[in-house]
């Protein structure tokens, strides 16, 4: 543990000047006006610059499993988006409801949800939505209600997994869930939440939903076979995923970290992928697939973990955390729902990254006072369930609704935000609701 | 510097520009504007991306589509849909120019980085194009001087 500073830069109190950088940059975050990641490096830097936290201590709030689980997911998939898996599945689904509107709407949010559960949100839509458009290019439809289905099925089918939102990647590494304790606990909620979701759509847009056979036939005509564009590498990469999947399965049995699993994986598959070949072809792609991870993800993750530790060895979470339980009266119940319900608004407004970053350790800092670390599951996992879901609020929130947004607008059908909203809402809340009946029925009404 | 150079109008439409680039077998034609102005550049890349879905020629859109079946009847009708159109909205404007006083380096380090086939030449007063140069124009002015 390292000593806190009692006085920082102009002999100021370390916890409102930390307080004060947390509020600037959440404001500047909201804001937009400048990109998201020199935002919270810039808070970071604050924090250090000023004497809040030594460059030790800022190093030491730095979650490293999260982000060697983020950068080894994101070159596993750099490498497998290459084979053209994702799009073998969407044009398979689509053939399987022989290119019939109505189904495909359902067909390709349920493969959206599915690979969402497995990848992150923003890599499945950036894979799915393409070959949307030109399936519903093909069949003379307007895109908006297979696009509205895929965002929100992105963002429920997310919520299911460890990896699959960034939240959970968060309260998963910091609380010690495991990969099956997300599906165990989340799995089949997130199946009702889906299933709910895709009625809801089905009921508005199934029936207006029509084509011409001529129109069906040219998507029919569709090769799925030909959209794998190298067999060895889909193998490879199948494979490897395969692997890891399963390595996060058992990571409490082969006493590993899912970072660990998730980079040695993504470190297997780059081998595979160069094997063989020149040296010079070698670096072209190592590098090639290096420049595809997401570095100013992994850089404003970073700035975000320094953020949030300076709150937290400075004791204003702790005196957030002591508030809260006051506030609760020490009822796990009343905490987990008011959880749920705060984060899924929250998550709405603004980015659920920084949100749940902050959270976890606001929470942690309570956990004593709410029953200790066993009782406080419920609270976890209303946590997940309110800042995933959430996203489905509003248009800007989650980074994949903002990107099927920009699809749309390029393809000429601009989502409006208020549009998007009379949809959003009542399926933001119906999801949360169902998410509440689930957490009552699964640990408060003592079945 | 090649002079006076082929250029489209920026009210020309799609079907005018294609005829002239297939007449000149030329892969880009600079754009000007009824005062003789330079506005950008339109290539036989941007007119290929006519020819295709946009869910593959807009930013970040399908890579690969050795599944679809599109049969020339197909890409005709896209090519008739668009015939008619102004080329304004398909004209590249971040494109590198070069003035008839710039250093001949600048212009050959120009066509080496960018790829670029022809490089306009502005009159630095009024924008307006006075010619291009090329790789071809560079060898023809080798020659000379030999």
């Amino acid at each position: 543990m390292y000593e806190t500073a009692q006085e920082v830069v102009l002999g100021l109190n370390p916890m409102w000047v930390s307080c004060a950088i947390f509020i600037t940059t959440y404001a500047l975050l909201i804001s937009d006006i400048i990109h998201r990641t020199v935002v919270v490096m810039l808070g970071a830097g604050l924090m250090i610059l000023t004497g809040v936290l030594n460059q030790q201590q800022a190093v030491a709030g730095v979650d490293f499993n999260t982000i060697a689980l983020l950068t080894g997911m994101m070159i596993i998939v750099a490498i497998t988006k290459q084979s053209g898996v994702f799009q073998y599945l969407a044009i398979w689904a689509t053939k399987k409801v022989d290119a019939k509107p109505r189904g495909i709407l359902l067909m390709l949010a349920t493969v959206t949800a599915v690979l969402s559960a497995l990848l992150d949100n923003v890599t499945t839509v950036l894979l799915i939505v393409p070959v949307t458009l030109l399936i519903v290019d093909k069949l003379e439809l307007s895109p908006y209600p297979f696009l509205i289905a895929e965002i929100f099925a992105s963002n429920i089918g997310g919520t299911a997994t460890l990896i699959g939102d960034p939240p959970n990647i968060l309260i998963g590494s910091a609380v010690g869930f495991s990969f099956m304790d997300f599906v165990r606990e989340l799995g089949l909620v997130v199946i009702v939440i889906h299933t709910a979701m895709l009625v809801m759509l089905d009921f508005i847009w199934g029936r207006r939903l029509t084509t011409t056979e001529e129109c069906r036939e040219k998507v029919m005509a569709f090769e799925e076979k030909d959209a794998i564009t190298d067999k060895r590498l889909l193998i490879q990469s199948l494979t490897v995923l395969a692997m890891v999947i399963a390595g996060f399965m058992l990571a409490e049995i082969i006493h590993l970290e899912t970072g660990s699993i998730a980079l040695f994986g993504a470190t297997l598959l780059l081998l595979l992928h160069i094997l063989g070949r020149s040296s010079k072809n070698q670096s072209k792609r190592v590098n090639g697939i290096l420049d595809e991870v997401e570095w100013s993800t992994l850089a404003f993750f970073i700035g975000l973990f320094v953020l949030v530790h300076a709150l937290e060895v400075n004791g204003l979470l702790a005196i957030l955390g002591e508030g809260l339980v006051e506030f609760s009266g020490s009822d796990i119940q009343l905490t987990a729902f008011v959880t749920l319900w705060f984060s899924a608004i929250a998550s709405a407004i603004i980015d659920n990254i920084p949100f749940v970053a902050t959270m976890i350790p606001l929470l942690q800092s309570a956990s004593t006072g709410l029953g200790g670390e066993e009782a406080m599951a419920p609270i976890w996992w209303a946590l997940s369930l309110g800042a995933c879901l959430g996203g489905n609020g509003s248009l800007i929130g989650a980074t994949a609704n903002v990107i099927v947004a920009g699809f749309a607008e390029r393809a000429g059908y601009p989502i409006k935000f208020s549009r998007f909203l009379l949809i959003a809402i009542p399926i933001m809340l119906l999801s949360v609701m169902i998410a509440t009946g689930y957490l009552y029925l699964r640990h408060f009404a003592g079945l | 510097m090649h002079s006076p150079p082929t250029r489209l109008y920026v009210d020309n439409t799609v079907r005018e520009a294609i005829d002239l680039l297939i007449e000149h077998h030329m892969y880009n034609l600079p754009v000007v504007n009824r005062d003789e102005v330079f506005v950008g550049e339109i290539s036989t890349r941007r007119l290929t991306g006519l020819l295709l879905p946009d869910s593959i020629s807009m930013d970040m859109g399908l890579k690969h589509t050795g599944f679809m079946r599109e049969t020339l009847k197909d890409l005709h009708q896209r090519l008739n849909n668009v015939s008619d159109q102004l080329i304004s909205q398909y004209v590249d404007t971040d494109i590198n120019v070069v003035y008839p006083d710039s250093p001949l380096m600048d212009a050959l380090t120009l066509l080496y980085h960018n790829k670029y086939i022809r490089i306009p030449v502005l009159d630095p007063d009024n924008q307006q194009l006075v010619g291009g140069i090329s790789f071809i124009t560079l060898l023809r002015a080798l020659e000379m001087e030999e």
